[in-house]
């Protein structure tokens, strides 16, 4: 795995039912670690969603939690499908913004990908350009 | 560098042709003309199209809170992103079923009147279509009838009835199947959104 100078250190996409869809990380960690942290930013995301009863709720969740030197931030779609983006905490920690404009290009990649003929919902995504296309993204940060 | 790409277009008639001939095909191609099976295939077709759509059209809306937020969302972005216009008429019994009710509907917009072109003022008559004799009035308004819930489905039944001339119910049979696809399409949709449940269409 290149490694990138880029604060992104994975990626990840959840299905509708909490099951992995992606997940790829970007430095020499071990994947396990990285499925772990996801794996426990989905109760987070679950409270969020939860608690966003009233008002026009949007997409973006923003920081779900941080973890050693780590920090989570979150995106769920109308279909339910989660990104979920780990970060390395450092001082140049970039704005909002910058994240959430990742996310929405990330969203369009995904539906992109979702019509697809060849892919069926539900299954682990197995599509390489996706995977590029995700690495391209994750380092224009 | 990126160049300026100039927006591609393609002719709406080519989807109403394709799905008159896949209705077609599919009904051939099936063993024993199983009308059952003819209809479920067509649905499935519409299931994972519509399953696509609603991934690409919910992308820039906000997030849904309730079931009627999610079929306000078919009845506008949805309906105009594939039909071109919006629902006419949404009805629901707040207890899971929803009445969509489209006066006309683009699938059977172009499918050719018996009397001729006078009486669809403002349809185009297709040719191609007149071995179908199918009659569309575009009066509106037009009963609808609730279907019950499904034991099934823990969420709506929506029937959307469409108003061609009731004079002619020899076709009955056969515009069934041509609904069979929309209401995959509203299914697959609402499955992706999160809400399972049945749909069927109903022509007055």
């Amino acid at each position: 795995m290149p490694a990138f100078d880029s604060m992104f250190v994975c990626v990840a996409v959840v299905g509708k039912n909490n099951d992995p869809l992606f997940l790829k990380g970007f430095t020499d960690e071990a994947e396990l670690k990285f499925h772990y942290i996801v794996h426990t930013s989905l109760d987070v995301v679950e409270d969020k969603v939860a608690n966003s009863g009233k008002g026009n709720p949007e997409m973006y969740l923003g920081h779900l939690y941080s973890i050693e030197d780590y920090k989570v931030y979150g995106y769920i779609t109308n279909s339910k499908n989660k990104f979920i983006v780990v970060m390395k905490d450092r001082d140049g920690v970039p704005k909002d913004n910058e994240i959430k404009s990742f996310f929405r290009r990330l969203h369009v990649v995904f539906a992109n990908m979702f019509c697809n003929p060849f892919y069926t919902p539900g299954q682990p995504i197995t599509s390489e350009s996706f995977g590029r296309t995700v690495a391209t993204l994750a380092s224009s940060l | 560098m990126a160049k300026e790409s100039r927006s591609r277009e393609v002719a709406e008639s080519l989807f109403d042709l394709f799905h008159t001939e896949v209705v077609n095909t599919i009904t051939e191609s099936t063993p024993n003309q199983d009308k059952e099976k003819i209809y479920w295939r067509l649905e499935q077709l519409g299931f994972r199209v519509g399953h696509s759509l609603a991934e690409r059209y919910t992308k820039d809306t906000a997030r849904y809170q309730s079931s009627l937020e999610v079929v306000k969302f078919l009845c506008k972005e949805f309906w105009v992103g594939i039909y071109k216009k919006q629902v006419d008429n949404l009805r629901t019994n707040h207890k899971g079923v929803f009445v969509l009710q489209d006066n006309k509907f683009r699938l059977f917009c172009n499918i050719s009147n018996r009397y001729g072109a006078a009486r669809l003022s403002g349809t185009r008559v297709r040719s191609c279509a007149c071995a179908y004799g199918l009659e569309v009035a575009e009066e509106a308004g037009g009963s609808a009838t609730n279907v019950p819930l499904s034991p099934f489905s823990p969420f709506p039944s929506l029937p959307f009835p469409f108003r061609p001339c009731s004079c002619s119910q020899q076709y009955a049979d056969q515009i069934h199947l041509y609904t069979a696809y929309s209401c995959g399409l509203i299914r697959g949709a609402l499955a992706n959104l999160g809400y399972i449940g049945t749909v069927s269409a109903e022509v007055p």
